[in-house]
Order: C-alpha cells, then structure tokens, then sequence
C-alpha cells in the first residue's frame, strides 16, 4: 500500500505509524492545523473532514485508513483567491462566532451541498439541522450555521464561488 | 489520555482475515473503528493487533435473493455503512425500523464510519441496530477457523460487549426476512448524538384489516437486546386508521388495539430488566420502554396500513 | 457624515480567518523546542499525600522535568515559604503540598519531548494517599462533624454574603400572600468546544511569557505572580482567539504549572488538556439551593423579600464568592421591593472547584425568583404580564440598593415578546397533568443584568484605548477587553470606523497582550462592549484631532475646515472642486500619506489617539449601597414548549426573546448572541448535569454530559427594542449574559402552563419531569380519595 494521503488534492507523504489519528496527522504533520480537536472521541465534530467527500471525524480514522484516499480539510475550500459560498455564506451572516466548530462544520456543509446538488434540489432547514447533527457548537444556537447553509445553498449550489474583497 | 498501543494489518481476504485473527489471542476485527478506537483510547482495551476488515469483499453489499415462499430475504454485508444501509432502496422499502434507527445512530460523520458488523459486534446493550434486527428476525452470517454458521440473532448477543461469536470468529453479513412492517422508537435526551435509554422495535403483518403477526424487541432495558413475545397479544386484532388521530394516539387504530396495547405495554414492563446508571435510573427506563413498545407497534401498523393502502390503489 | 457601519449586520472581521481555518487557537501555535506537559491528578477525593516518588517518571526517554509541591519557588512574605492565594480567597496551591481535595487536584506534573512520553511518565510516578472522610454535598458539608477541606476554614464555610435594606417586619405586615419556596439549580460545564490549552516560555530574571484564554488577562497575572512569588509585570500574557469560555477561562492553574515546567526545562511548555480532563477538573457553574420568602400585598405587588443560599466553592474558591453575592441581590435591580435580605453561604466539598458562567448567579436566582412570579399571579389571578410590569424597575428609578437606572425598554419588551408570541392564546394550566399525548405550554420569564460591575476591580472600572496610525497607513485599534469570541473586536472595529470614516474592515483589533495593551479589568458582567467601546470611541475622537491638526498644518488650513472620511482627510472650505495639489479647498491626504508624513516628521513614531471611559458609577460601600453599573439591559422571553407527558420529555418548539440592550452596534451579532444564549439556556434547563458521585465525575464526555444538538434548539424569533442608554458614550448596554438570563424560568413556566406541574430543581430533564408528573398524580389521588372518605 502506498502510503500516500492526497489531501486537499496534493499527495501527502503519510509514512507515520498506521494507528497515527488522521486529525493529529493532519495537524502535526501537514501542517493543517485548520482541523480542530474538541475532544478525541467522535462526539463533538470539530475534527471532521471529508474522507473520499464523506464526512468523517478524523480523530477516529487512523491514517492507514487514508491512504490512497482523498482528504478535504477546510484549507481545501474555496483557494487563495476565492472563498467557496458557504465560507462566504457562514461569514456574511455571522455563522461563526468563536469559531472553533467552524472548520468541520464546513466541510460537512460542503458535503452536504454537493450531495443536495447532485440530486437537483436544495436541503431545507430539517435536513440541514439532521446532517449536521454531528457537529455541536455552542456559542451560536445553531440559527444563523442553518440560513448560512441554506443561503449557500441558493447562491448556486457548487459553481457560485465569490470574489474575496 | 491514556495510551493504547495497536499493530494495523489489513485484510484483502475473508481467509486471510481469519488466519490474522487466530494468529494472536489479542487480535480484534477494526471495521469502521467508531467503538475500537474510542474503546482503546479510554483505556478500556490496552491495543493489540486490529485486523482491518473493512475491504474484505465477502463482508460488502447489500444482496437481495429471493426465498422459496416468494419472498425477499435481504443480505447485509457486515461492513456495510450506516450510510450505505440508510441509502439502500430495498432497505429504505423493506426495512423500515433498521432506517429508523441507523437514521438515529450518531451523527452524519459517524454514520459514514460505522458499520452494521461493528454495531452487532459491540454488542452495547443500547445499540440501535439490535432491536430491529430482532424483529425482523435476523440471522448472523459467522465465519471462524472451523468453518462458517448461522445463527439467528436471538441467540447472538449474551451480555454487554458479549456475543455467541467464539475467538477468531468474524460476523460476516446479517440475513433478513422482508414483508409486513416496521418501525423503531428511541428515548433520548438529546434529539441526535445520544445513546438510547431505552428503545423498542415492533414488526406486524396486517391481513385483511387485521394483525396477523407481531414481534417486539427492546433495546437498552437488560444486558442484551430482548425479544418480548406479543404475538398472540395482538393476532387477530382489527386495525383500522381512526380518523384524525395522530399515529401515537393509543386510539389512533381503533379501540381494539388500544386496548391490547395496554397489555403490549405491562408485557414490556414486565420483561425489561433495566438498570440505573448515569444516564437514568432503572424504575423510569421500565416505566418508558412500556410508552416505547406501544408506539412502536402503532407505527409499524400504521405502515403496514400504508402499505396496504399503497398496493390497494396501485391493484385497483 | 458618511454611511456608517453602526447599526447595520456587519460580519466579523476576524471571520475570514475563521472560515478558512487560519485563526490560530492556542493548542494550533507551535514553539521551537517546546516540550509537552501533562498533570497529575488526584485519584482521591480526600487524602494526605505521604509519600511521591517521581524517580522512575523521570527515567522515561524524553521526559525533561517532572515537578511536585516540593518543586514550587517560595511565594511568602519577603520572598520566604510558601503561602496559599487566589482570586478571592487564598487557597490555591498550584500544586498540592500535603493533602489532596479533590478527585483531580493537581498533583505533579511532567513535561516531555512528547505527549506519549509524558502520559507514560505520569503513570510512573508513584503515589501514596492516606485517604480521608470526603464530603461532596454542600448541605452535608456545613453539618457539624462533616469532614473539613481547610482547617483554617473551620465549617467548610468559604465566603458568606449578607446584605438587608429596608423594614421587613413593617413589609411584611401588610402582606396578602406569602410563598415560601425552595429551589435549586445544578453544576453545569461550560461545554466550550475548545479543550484549555496554554503554552508558556521562562526568560531570565523570574519573566515569562504565557500565551493562555483568559477573559480577564490583567487580574490572571495577578494571581500568576502571587502564585509565582514575583511582580505581575514578569508576566506577559499573550490572549490568543479564544475557542468558547462563557467564563471558565479566567484564572487557570494549568497556567503557572506550565510557567513551572517551562523553568525548570529551560523549554517552552504546552499544555493541552483532553475533554475527560477539561470535563471533570476544568470548571463548572455551582450549584445554588435556595430559599425564598417572598410577601405581596392584594394587588401582587411586591412587599418583602428573605432568601438564603447555599452554594458550592468545591475544593478551592475560584469565582463563586461574587457569583453567590449576585444571586443574593441582583434581583433587586429588576424589581422594587419595600425590605430585602439575604444571606449566603459558599461551601468547600470535595469537589471539582466552581467558578463563574455566563449570567453569574442572576440566572439562577431568576429560574427561581421568576417561577414564584408566576406562582403569585396565578394565586393572585393577575396576568403573568402585568404582575411583572407593576413590580419592575422603571427609566429614572434608584433601586433599594441605590443602583441608578438610566433607561429600561423593559415594558416594551414584554408587550413585543406578548404580542410576537401570541401570550394571549397561552391557557391557564391544568389542574390534572394531561393522561397522554403531547401538552403545550407557554411560558414568560423577564431578565436583566449590569453592563459591567465596578466591585469587580474596586480601583477603578472602565477601559482606556488606543487608535494608531503606522508610518503604512494601517490604522489599528488596542483595548484591554479579549474578544472572546462574541464579536467584541468587530464591534470596537465599527465604532472606530464610523469616527473615522473608514471600513471596519481597515481597522485591526490588537490582540491583547499586557505587553503593548491598555491594561483592563477585562471581558466580564457583560462590560467589554459598553467599556470598551466607549473608550475606542474616545481615542478616535482624540486621534482624529491630531491627525487633523497635522493635516492642517500641511495643507495650510484651519482643522475646522477639514474633514476626515474615506480613508483621507479633505479641505472643504467652498466644497466641490477635486484636486490634488496641496494647499487649497479640495486638497485631500490620503491616510497612507499622513502616517508616512507623521512618521517622518516624528522620527518614526505612529500618530497615536488615547480616549479612555470612566463610567459614573458609584462603589458600594460596606453597607452594599451604591451604583455599581452604568447601565442595565432588559430582555422578556417567551418559551413555547411540548412536553411528553408519558415519558416527560421537553421539546421547546418556539422561542421569542425580546431585548433593549440600548442602542445596538451590530445587529448580526446581537442577534447571535442571543441565540447562543438561549440555547445554552435551553441546554441548561432541559439536559445539562454534571453527575458526581464519590466526588468522581460520572459524565465528562459529550456523549454523556449532553449539549444541545442542531435538532434540540428551535429556530428563534429575537428583536431589540429600547433607545440610546444616556449613561453610555455610545448609546449601549450590554447583551452577554442578559441574552441567557431568563431562559430557564420562561422554559420551567412553560413546563408548568403545559402539565400543570412546577419544578423547582433544575434541570428539567425528562426523568425529573416524567417524576414530578407522578407525584402530581399521586396527590390528587390521595387529595381525592380523601375528599371522598369526608
Ligand atoms: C459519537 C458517537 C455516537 C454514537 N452513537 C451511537 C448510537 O446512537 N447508537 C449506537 O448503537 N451506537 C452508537 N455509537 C457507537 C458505534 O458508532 C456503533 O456501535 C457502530 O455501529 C460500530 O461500528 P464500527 O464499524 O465503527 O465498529 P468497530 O469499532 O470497528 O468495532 C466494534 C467492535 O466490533 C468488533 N467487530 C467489528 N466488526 C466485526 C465483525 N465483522 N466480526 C466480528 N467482530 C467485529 C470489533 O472488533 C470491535 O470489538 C456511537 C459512536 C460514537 C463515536
């Protein structure tokens, strides 16, 4: 097996212990500290990415289970230029306030996005508030992460990437 | 933190996982790692070797065949997903109360990682799968040193984090009957990310206006999931929608059932073995795993209506 | 005067680097040559330490230092021994000397080149415990004979709070009805998603340098240095973005321990703490029990008020002596009453010490006092509505304890919060608890707060700020207040912008750092906004003079003449014309061009404008008469729950929440806040409980101590309503706690409108409620069979 993690679409060299926790790799050893870890047990959501564009939290995938694999962490939204629309969505209305949940909720949003846009029609707000139930925060009451989401949604779905100012 | 220490082998093959597994008496299957890896990080498992088999082919996919009395029986790969099972058609169809709960299985991250095998396998006796699997009644698919067996899911779990599955023996897919309907209930605190505290899963079969079978199982309310024998509690009853009466209503199916289910409930009382922890105390768990049974029962028939409904106005 | 940004939702402006995952929390930051450190704790609730041995910890590859109480550097008088200190009474150790208190007290700790080998170091060292009685419920702990945590604290008697105005005995005479009602509250965690983490570095000479959350960096190093044995000015604490506190990040003993490790190893020394330990010794909002007398003439207007509390220190004190004292009178600021008194008591336990949390004992008293409100008017049959308008505090009123209020929107609230909830659909609650299905109920509950509390910091309350122009053009701002997530610096940003008619998004906000900030008391009692803003405004204005004076001089114009806005400063005089050229009407620098031309003309210096804000307020004096806030936020919520009645269960299906916060800078995050806070609210009242038993904490793990989820909050209908606060330079109140203060009471007096069963012990969770529907049922039983053998 090649130990090969393609992360944000550039191959990572992961030759680190097998059992090494894909979040602790992604922070210490790419670099990634955008990935947050709230609590190492798979309740909390902060460390999620999405894993072959699935939602994952990464505290319990050991990189062995990457390899080979596509990871998408938060840096991988949107590039240097460009946020992606939910990243300008979840900043235009105030999605984020510590900020500490935000990276996971992210690419979960995007994932979601991307499953809504391949069905044709748009998530509503039940749907939303169900698949991102993996995620806790606890500063904004959920409210304004679910209109950023569905606002996404609307601005277009995937192909709409704003100018950053 | 306490420190685990894991070896990582990964399976290409059901043979060669099996020989990984009997190679050391501290091996221990990893499927989507969401129990293992939390198990080992709090200390409850020191690490050992964990044999990846979530790439082993014989343990993928969800198979339907069809029975000799003309039915479907539905095939479960033990590696299956949560995700995978709850965007399965025929499952979504013909399954309904194993949706109910993978819907209810940890958030969207973890149901991406978990599987089916992990969830039998762990055997918590709050797992959401186990109790739907019940009622549909399920077999375990084993595959060991020795050869492989079936067993019905009955006689599967024996206690907290315990199975019938003897050292090196590996779950390798579920079977279950299809037909008649479903549904499966859970008390939670929180609406999403919770462990049940109690849970119930009901099975009917509605002919000609009447309940012609029934199982319940619940979840949570002894050491291991318990089938709870309501068959005859409830054969024969008539059930008709009551109009304007929401599903959970006791009436919401006519007076007949509401009153069997009076029984259905001190049934599940009387069975449930539950207790206290810091999640709840054993007294209310009793008290609510009653509440569940019923309603489980009353969904699964108003399903079963549905259903019925449905192939009435598809025939006529 | 150009379109400015206060008023309209304007996004952080730090979210850029939130949303792209570039905000740098403390456990993100990496120092060369930084060792990882980890702590011993006490696997006792009780015990004399008889013995340590850290020889086979220490032999561990890779482990750099482990330290223990004997490793401590003298913190006596004249630089000699050892002496106990703290925030608010002196009983911390850093690290235990000779007995352990609670199931984790600090009791070594280690630092190594990794954190395997640090947990593997803290496994080996040995320790011997000579166990002894522990007490973990506080009303056991003030028995006689219970065991005693500080012997020089005899009856495990932490603080005590007292305070009484007014002729009780006079009031109460006149009395119609009296309730006499217990209640309690419960130990909740702050349940921030980002874990305590801080990094420490030892210089020469006794300095350090601590990158470490805190609300309040000013007083932390305060109580660093007193733990340390050196002057605070050693210390520079460096508040880097923090990861949610909700007030569990002010004052932290993992701090000086990391400033030991880092001393002894010559190494920077990062801390991370996992969730289990964050949940179980990290801290938590005390438990408070009360008891409450409460007398009403016939009209339901409020005569008399006698409250006792009890709540829980835990095994040190941290913040819950002013936590307590707040649940003893800051009602009192809400609502007039003739003759007050209370009395409190904080407690030692062996227990995880407790501190402060968003709404600092007002939110419990109010998930009390509110209840009884309801109690009274449904005795009194007066509408839930007016009972609280005919008791509440108006615009002008002095309180009882003198406390001045300036503006109070508090009856528009409650009329908005009526009329958007529809109140008037609400029925009067059953007598039965409803025998199955779904029961809904509404309920109302009003709240309030300070806008900052000038005890806190007797010496002087307020902020001071600073405005700077580099020799760039970059304009940034400094205040004292951490923004700790709530959107502060954006909101310092927006007032500073509008002065000086520039973008929010020109401005930075300097992080705090005592070495180059303005020092404050900091982010607490909801005080950064009113504060701090207020002295951003200042130093705009302060600024903006300077800078017009130099332009002036440059250009060869009068100040007056000039006027500052978009980003340059422009000769007006005769308006119209366009130019370039300098000196004449239509001139313009931009302000790129003045802070290079300041520079030059100052030798580099940056062109600075100090403001600063002293609010008017009055300390309380002994006898707790005064004026301590310059401004006091209103809000009326209304819940609307469905309760389960065979299992108990509580959904809240609708909430409104109606605030005056005065005048509003960023709607957006207003808006936000309040939203957070009914959700931990929410949390609170339904699902949230720190379970101990033996002193150990049975739940510190998500899973188990339950926070509310995406699906557990309702979408939430918030407004402000109210005017310009006229004691605020800028027009505001305060919003922070205010935003979680009523949610309890609306939700426990929904609970009750929907089965007609009034819990008194927080949470309502669906065992507690599903037991109390019981109990109901049980004493109309007995009450009926009763009446029938009559
Ligand atoms: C945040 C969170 C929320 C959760 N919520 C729920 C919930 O709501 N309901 C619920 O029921 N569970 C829940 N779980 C528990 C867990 O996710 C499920 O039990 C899951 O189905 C386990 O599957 P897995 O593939 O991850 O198992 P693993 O962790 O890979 O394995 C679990 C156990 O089964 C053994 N095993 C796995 N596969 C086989 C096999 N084929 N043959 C033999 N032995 C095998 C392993 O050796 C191990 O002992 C939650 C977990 C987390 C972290």
């Amino acid at each position: 097996m090649n130990r090969v993690i393609r992360i944000n679409g550039t191959e990572w060299p992961a030759d680190v212990p097998p059992t090494t926790p894909l979040s602790d790799f992604l922070r210490e050893h790419a670099g990634l500290t955008g990935t947050k870890i709230g609590c190492r047990t798979g309740e909390c959501g902060a460390c999620t990415v999405l894993l072959d564009g699935r939602p994952v939290t990464s505290c319990l995938v050991w990189v062995a289970r990457a390899w080979g694999r596509d990871v998408t962490t938060v840096e991988g939204l949107g590039d240097d230029q460009r946020l992606d629309p939910v990243q300008v969505a979840f900043l235009e209305l105030n999605a984020a306030q510590c900020g500490f949940c935000i990276p996971g909720l992210l690419v979960s949003a995007r994932a979601l996005l991307d499953e809504a846009a391949a069905r044709g029609w748009p998530p509503t707000a039940l749907e939303v508030r169900e698949r991102l139930s993996g995620h806790l925060c606890r500063c904004t009451g959920y409210q304004k992460i679910v209109e950023a989401v569905l606002k996404a949604a609307e601005n277009g779905m995937k192909e709409m990437r704003l100018e950053l100012g | 933190m306490i420190r685990d220490r894991w070896e990582y082998v990964r399976a290409e093959t059901l043979a060669g996982a099996l020989t990984l597994l009997a190679s050391r008496s501290d091996a221990y299957p990893l499927a989507g790692g969401t129990d293992l890896v939390i198990a080992g990080r709090l200390g409850r498992i020191r690490g050992g070797v964990a044999v990846d088999i979530s790439a082993v082919p014989e343990l993928q996919g969800i198979t339907a065949f069809p029975t000799e009395a003309g039915g479907v029986r539905l095939r479960i790969g033990a590696a299956t997903t949560v995700s995978a099972l709850l965007q399965d058609e025929l499952v979504q169809q013909k399954l309904p109360a194993l949706v109910d709960a993978g819907r209810l299985l940890g958030g969207w991250q973890i149901q991406n990682l978990a599987t089916v095998g992990g969830n039998m396998c762990n055997a918590s006796p709050s797992a959401e799968l186990s109790p739907p699997l019940l009622v549909h009644r399920a077999e375990a698919v084993i595959a060991g040193p020795e050869g492989s067996r079936r067993l019905g899911v009955d006689r599967f779990w024996t206690g907290p984090g315990k199975t019938a599955l003897a050292r090196g023996e590996l779950l390798v897919a579920v079977e279950l009957e299809t037909g008649g309907a479903s549904a499966y209930v859970r008390h939670q605190i929180r609406r999403s990310v919770d462990i049940a505290l109690a849970s119930a899963a009901a099975w009917v079969s509605v002919e000609d206006e009447r309940i012609a079978g029934a199982r319940l199982a619940l979840g949570a309310v002894a050491p291991a999931p318990l089938l709870v024998d309501v068959a005859e509690e409830v054969a024969g009853v008539p059930v008709r929608q009551a109009p304007g009466k929401e599903p959970d209503d006791p009436g919401a199916f006519g007076p007949a059932l509401a009153k069997r289910l009076q029984r259905v409930e001190r049934l599940a009382f009387a069975a449930a073995r539950p207790i206290t922890d810091v999640r709840a105390s054993a007294d209310y768990r009793r008290a609510v795993v009653g509440v569940l049974a019923r309603r489980a029962l009353l969904r699964a028939v108003q399903r079963a209506l549905a259903v019925s409904e449905d192939v009435e106005t598809r025939s006529g | 005067m150009s379109l400015g940004s206060v008023g309209r939702p304007w996004p952080q402006i730090d979210a850029v680097d939130k949303v792209r995952g570039r905000t740098r929390y403390a456990a993100d930051m990496t120092l060369p040559g930084q060792l990882y450190g980890r702590i011993l704790r006490s696997p006792v609730p009780h015990g004399i330490i008889r013995r340590i041995d850290t020889s086979r910890a220490l032999k561990v590859p890779g482990v750099r230092a482990v330290i223990t109480a004997a490793d401590l550097p003298p913190n006596g008088p004249e630089g000699k021994g050892r002496v106990p200190f703290g925030p608010y009474v002196d009983d911390w150790e850093i690290l235990c000397s000779d007995r352990v208190r609670y199931i984790g007290d600090e009791v070594a700790a280690v630092a190594a080149v990794s954190e395997e080998a640090a947990a593997e170091a803290l496994e080996l060292i040995e320790v011997e415990y000579e166990p002894l009685p522990a007490v973990f419920d506080m009303h056991e702990a003030l028995e006689p004979g219970a065991p005693v945590l500080w012997p020089e604290r005899p009856g495990n008697i932490a603080s005590r709070f007292d305070i009484a105005r007014g002729d009780l005995d006079a009031a109460r005479r006149k009395a119609h009805l009296v309730l006499e009602e217990r209640y309690s509250t419960n130990r909740i965690y702050h349940a921030y998603l980002e874990p305590i983490a801080v990094l420490a570095e030892a210089h020469p000479g006794d300095r350090y340098t601590l990158i470490a959350p805190t609300h309040i960096p000013y007083k932390a190093r305060v109580t660093y240095a007193r733990g340390l044995g050196i002057d605070p000015g050693k210390i520079r604490l460096i508040v880097p973005p923090m990861g949610g506190s909700f007030g569990a990040k002010y004052e932290l003993n993992v701090c000086m321990i990391a400033m030991l490790l880092a001393r002894k190893t010559g190494r920077p020394v990062k801390m991370v703490f996992d969730r289990a330990e964050d949940a179980a010794a990290g801290h938590h909002r005390p438990p408070l029990h009360f008891d409450i007398r409460l007398a009403l003439d016939r009209d339901g207007r409020f005569l008399s008020k006698e409250v006792r509390i009890v709540a829980t220190a835990g095994a040190r004190t941290m913040w819950t002596p002013p936590v307590v004292a707040t649940a003893a009178h800051r009602i009192d600021a809400l609502y007039h009453f003739e003759a007050v008194r209370a009395e409190a008591l904080l407690v030692y336990t062996n227990t995880s010490p407790t501190t402060c949390m968003r709404g600092f004992g007002n939110a419990e008293m109010l998930f009390a006092f509110e209840q009884m409100v309801d109690q009274a008017a449904e005795e009194l049959g007066i509408d839930p509505v007016e009972i609280r308008k005919r008791n509440a505090v108006r615009a002008g009123d002095v309180t009882i304890h003198g406390w001045r209020i300036g503006s109070s929107a508090l009856e528009e609230c409650l009329d908005r919060v009526a009329l958007l909830s529809g109140f008037s659909r609400r029925k009067p609650a059953p007598r039965h608890p409803p025998a199955s299905g779904k029961a809904r109920g509404l309920g109302l509950a009003i709240g309030h707060h300070v806008s900052g509390y000038r005890p806190i910091l007797a010496e002087y309350d307020g902020s001071a700020a600073w405005v700077r122009l580099d020799m760039d053009g970059r304009l940034s701002v400094a205040v004292g207040e951490p923004d700790i997530g709530q959107g502060l610096n954006t909101v310092v940003a927006m007032i500073a912008a509008d002065e000086l008619g520039v973008s929010p998004s020109e401005i930075d906000v300097m992080p705090v750092d005592t070495a180059h900030s303005p020092a404050a008391v900091g982010t607490l009692g909801s005080r950064a906004t009113i504060m701090a803003g207020a002295a951003v405004k200042a130093a705009a204005r302060d600024f903006k003079k300077k800078l017009l004076a130099f332009a002036g001089e440059l250009l060869g114009a009068d100040p007056g003449e000039l006027v500052l806005e978009r980003g340059r400063v422009l000769w007006r005089r005769g308006g119209g014309e366009s130019g370039e050229r300098e000196g004449g009407p239509g001139a313009s620098l931009t302000l790129a061009e003045l802070g290079r031309r300041w520079a030059a003309a100052h030798t580099g210096s940056p062109l600075v404008g100090q403001g600063s804000y002293r609010p008017e307020t009055v300390l309380p004096g002994p006898d707790k008469y005064g004026n301590p806030s310059p401004a006091y936020p209103f809000a009326a919520h209304v819940a609307e729950v469905e309760v389960d009645v065979e299992t108990g269960a509580v959904e809240v299906v609708n909430y409104w929440a109606v605030h005056d916060s005065g005048r509003i800078i960023n709607p957006s995050t207003a808006t936000g806040q309040v939203q957070g806070g009914v959700a931990q609210g929410i949390g609170w009242a339904l699902m949230e409980d720190v379970a101990i038993r033996g002193g150990r904490v049975e739940n510190p793990n998500f899973l188990d101590y339950r926070i509310p989820g995406f699906q557990d909050v309702p979408p939430m209908t918030v407004e402000f309503v109210g005017e310009s606060e006229p004691n605020s330079p800028t027009g505001v109140k305060s919003l922070g706690e205010s935003a979680l203060n009523p949610v309890l009471p609306a939700i426990a007096n929904a609970v009750y409108n929907a089965v007609g069963v009034r819990i008194h012990d927080a949470p309502l969770t669906p065992e507690a409620v599903w037991r109390a529907i019981q109990r109901r049922r049980e004493e109309l039983e007995a009450a009926g069979k009763e009446r029938e053998a009559q």
